[in-house]
């Protein structure tokens, strides 16, 4: 399933915006010195 | 609970000299955790920051400023707030009070433990720091708290994928 899909799906009844969610299903596919490294830069 | 990373491969989000000041905070057992929006990051997080926040079981403690010393630094601990200077340690900011949460013991006890470049850093979770962020309660804070909650989701849903 596309994170956009499983962002919408899991975002239903909660106050979590599916668009945040999808970035950072997106961000934990990277390693977590690239995370720090993208909030860095 | 133990993350692990590190690497050649995985970019260049601390500088050598930060990676060494923090490894030798950890060499000198100087007890410290990771807060703040870096952390949060490193546990996928979606909001950018300046800063690499660590709280500081105790600021006398000497390890702090040789650690600093290490990479060209001090800690002015004469300061108020204490703070550390020098440029290698720009983006390292010493945190003296966190809104919300326990003593620095408890919250140490719960802490995960991260390994980056070949030490453990200890790392408030993210549901330690939505309590911090929602206590602290100053306006970039309310503007972190959709992110930390979409991570909190996110780290659920991808918990969930791998069992």
């Amino acid at each position: 399933m596309y994170r956009r899909d499983v962002a919408n799906k899991f975002t239903l009844g909660t106050d979590v915006d599916p668009g945040d969610l999808e970035h950072v299903l997106y961000n934990l596919t990277l390693s977590p010195l690239e995370r720090l490294a993208r909030a860095l830069s | 609970v133990r993350k692990s990373f590190g690497g050649d491969e995985e970019g260049f989000a601390l500088s050598d000299d930060e990676v060494t000041f923090l490894r030798e905070l950890v060499r000198s057992g100087t007890r410290f955790l990771m807060v703040g929006m870096a952390a949060a990051n490193l546990q996928g997080a979606d909001k950018g920051t300046r800063d690499i926040d660590l709280w500081f079981k105790s600021t006398s403690d000497g390890g702090l400023d040789a650690a600093a010393r290490s990479v060209g630094g001090v800690f002015v601990w004469r300061a108020n707030p204490p703070t550390l200077s020098g440029r290698a340690l720009e983006r390292v900011d010493v945190v003296n009070k966190c809104h919300g949460l326990r003593s620095f013991d408890e919250e140490y006890e719960e802490a995960l433990d991260v390994e980056i470049e070949g030490f453990v850093v200890k790392m408030l979770p993210l549901e330690r720091i939505i309590v911090n962020k929602t206590a602290a309660d100053r306006p970039k804070d309310r503007a972190a708290l959709p992110s930390l909650r979409a991570s909190l989701l996110g780290n659920q849903i991808m918990t969930k994928k791998r069992r």
